[in-house]
C-alpha cells in the first residue's frame, strides 16, 4: 500500500512579465516572453514591484498516515476572528465602550495564543472598560466561565444560572506555567491538552 | 563523503507572563541577529497572527516568526537557484549552519529579548536521502544504539523517540529534556506557479501557464532529530537562556557522533 508523505514543502515560482537575471525555460513555447525564478528573496519581489509573499516554502507537519484532527480548521478560524476582534478593540479611540488599553491587548493576545496552542475552544469576548477584557465560554446548561484579563491579573469565575460556583484569582507569577491555569478554561472541568507535557513542545501555529 | 546532512534547525523561545509590552517584531529581531533588513517581512495582521521576517544569510535561508506566546528562529537550506524540478535541498555548509545557530545564541545572550522567557528549545534535524523504504530503514538501524534496534525491512512510517532528561550542567536547578527521534520520513515537494501581479492570464500563450498546476515529487529520507529544551521552572535570564541553548547544541554535537552520524563540521 502506498504511503503518504509526512512533510510537504511548497515551493512557489513566479512568472515574470519580462526577462530577469535567472531565466529558465519551463516550456518550449513562450520562452521569449517569460522567465521564471524561485521566490527566494526580495530581489525578485522588488523587480516586479509586488508585495512580498510570506513564504515560498512551507513545512506542513501533518502525518497523513494518521487520521487528521478535523476540529483544527474550525479552531483556527475561530481564533482568527478573536484576534481580529482584539485588533479592532485596541484600535478604538476615546470613550468607545469597546476600547481596550494596549497593555490589556498584549496580555489578552498572550492568553489567547496560549489557549489556541492548547486547542482550547475559542471564547466569546467582551469588555469591562478599557482596563480588562473578558473571555467567556458557556455550555448547554447555561453554565459560564468568565476569564477576566487585565494587564497584570487574571481571574476566573465559574457560574451556573443560579449562583457563582467558583472564583479563582491569578497573579502574574502564576503564569510561569500557563498550563496550570488552562485546565480551568472549560467550565472548571479538566480538559485534555494537546502537546502539553514537560517533554513535548507545542506545535508552531502560523 | 558523509551522506548525512542538516535539513533544518530551530531555536525557540517561549515568553512567559502576559507583560504589558509586546514582544519585539520579527523585523526588529532579524536586524538584531543578522544586522540587516530581511528580504521579506510580514507585519502582524491580527492579534494572534505572527510577524514574519525571511532572508538568506551566509548561504542559509533564515526565518523569524514572532507571535504572542513564542519566537522561532528557523534555519533551512536555500532553494537551488533557478531550480525547476522539485528537489529536496539540504544544508551543504554544515559549519556555517552551526555558526548561524551560535550567532543567534550569542545575540540572545546580549539581551536581544527583554521580555521574560520561560523556556528555550534548540532543534536540529539531519537526514540522509534514500531511494526506497528498505534502504531508509537500513540506514536508520545503522545509526540507532544497539539496545534500541529492531528488525525492519519494508515497514513504513517508522518512528522511535527517546528522552534522556537531566539536570542542566550549566544552569543550576534547571532540568532539561534531550529528545532524539529516528524517523523514516516521507517528504513531498510541490512546485507551483503564480502569475505576477498585474499580469493578465491571457498574456500567457501557453494554456498550461495560464492555469498552472503544481508539480509534485516525493522523497524518502532517514531522519534523526535532536530536540533539546528546558523544563519550565521560572523566568530565565538572558545568560541562562544562552547557557541552556549552548548546552543544547553541545548535546547535538556529541549526540550525532555517538550514534554514528559523524558530521565533522557540527
Amino acid at each position: 500500500m502506498r504511503g503518504f508523505p509526512h512533510t510537504v514543502y511548497h515551493r512557489a515560482m513566479i512568472i515574470l512579465s519580462s526577462t530577469s537575471g535567472s531565466p529558465a525555460d519551463i516550456s518550449s513555447g513562450p520562452a521569449e516572453d517569460y522567465s521564471y525564478a524561485n521566490l527566494t528573496g526580495s530581489s525578485e519581489f522588488d523587480f516586479v514591484g509586488i508585495a512580498p509573499i510570506r513564504s515560498e516554502r512551507q513545512v506542513l507537519k501533518t502525518y497523513f498516515s494518521s487520521v487528521a484532527v478535523l476540529e483544527q480548521w474550525e479552531l483556527s478560524q475561530n481564533y482568527q476572528e478573536l484576534g481580529e476582534a482584539l485588533n479592532e478593540m485596541a484600535a478604538l479611540e476615546g470613550a468607545d465602550e469597546w476600547r481596550i488599553e494596549p497593555s490589556v491587548y498584549h496580555a489578552a493576545s498572550y492568553v489567547a495564543a496560549k489557549l489556541r496552542e492548547d486547542s482550547v475552544p475559542a471564547p466569546q469576548i467582551f469588555t469591562h472598560g478599557p482596563e480588562s477584557v473578558v473571555f467567556n465560554w458557556s455550555d448547554d446548561n447555561n453554565d459560564n466561565l468568565y476569564l477576566t484579563i487585565s494587564a497584570n491579573e487574571i481571574s476566573a469565575l465559574i457560574s451556573s444560572p443560579e449562583r457563582i460556583t467558583q472564583r479563582i484569582d491569578y497573579s502574574a507569577s502564576q503564569f510561569l506555567n500557563p498550563s496550570h491555569l488552562l485546565p480551568f478554561a472549560h467550565l472548571g472541568r479538566p480538559i485534555i491538552l494537546i502537546s502539553r507535557s514537560d517533554t513535548d513542545l507545542p506545535e508552531l501555529i502560523e | 563523503m558523509n551522506e548525512w546532512k542538516a535539513l533544518n534547525g530551530r531555536i525557540t523561545l517561549f515568553p512567559t507572563v502576559p507583560v504589558p509590552a509586546p514582544l519585539p517584531s520579527a523585523f526588529e529581531l532579524y536586524r538584531r541577529v543578522w544586522g540587516g533588513d530581511p528580504d521579506n517581512y510580514q507585519k502582524q495582521a491580527n492579534a494572534l497572527l505572527p510577524t514574519v521576517a525571511q532572508g538568506t544569510r551566509n548561504g542559509i535561508a533564515v526565518q523569524l516568526v514572532s507571535q504572542p506566546a513564542r519566537i522561532d528562529f528557523s534555519l533551512s537550506p536555500p532553494p537551488a537557484p533557478g531550480a525547476i524540478t522539485p528537489s529536496i535541498d539540504l544544508i551543504e555548509n554544515t559549519s556555517q549552519f552551526h555558526a548561524e545557530l551560535t550567532r543567534i545564541i550569542d545575540v540572545l545572550a546580549k539581551g536581544a529579548i527583554s521580555n521574560p522567557v520561560l523556556r528555550v528549545a534548540l532543534g536540529v534535524q539531519f537526514v540522509s536521502l534514500k531511494t526506497d523504504v528498505i534502504e531508509t530503514n537500513k540506514t536508520l538501524m545503522a545509526v540507532m544504539p544497539v539496545p534500541y534496534r529492531v528488525k525492519l525491512t519494508d515497514e513504513q512510517d517508522f518512528v522511535f523517540q527517546i528522552n534522556r532528561p537531566q539536570v542542566s550542567s550549566r544552569v543550576e536547578s534547571i532540568r532539561m529534556n534531550f529528545v532524539t527521534t529516528w524517523r523514516a520520513q516521507r517528504l513531498q515537494v510541490v512546485n507551483f506557479t503564480i502569475l505576477a501581479a498585474g499580469m493578465p492570464v491571457s498574456a500567457s500563450k501557453d494554456t498550461s501557464l495560464a492555469q498552472p498546476h503544481p508539480e509534485v515529487k516525493e522523497f524518502i529520507a532517514a531522519s534523526v532529530s535532536f530536540d533539546n529544551n528546558n523544563v519550565p521552572a521560572g523566568p530565565l535570564t538572558s545568560s541562562q537562556q544562552s547557557e541552556l541553548l549552548l548546552e543544547g547544541i553541545a548535546r547535538v554535537e556529541t549526540g550525532q557522533r555517538e550514534i554514528g552520524l559523524n558530521i565533522e563540521e557540527f
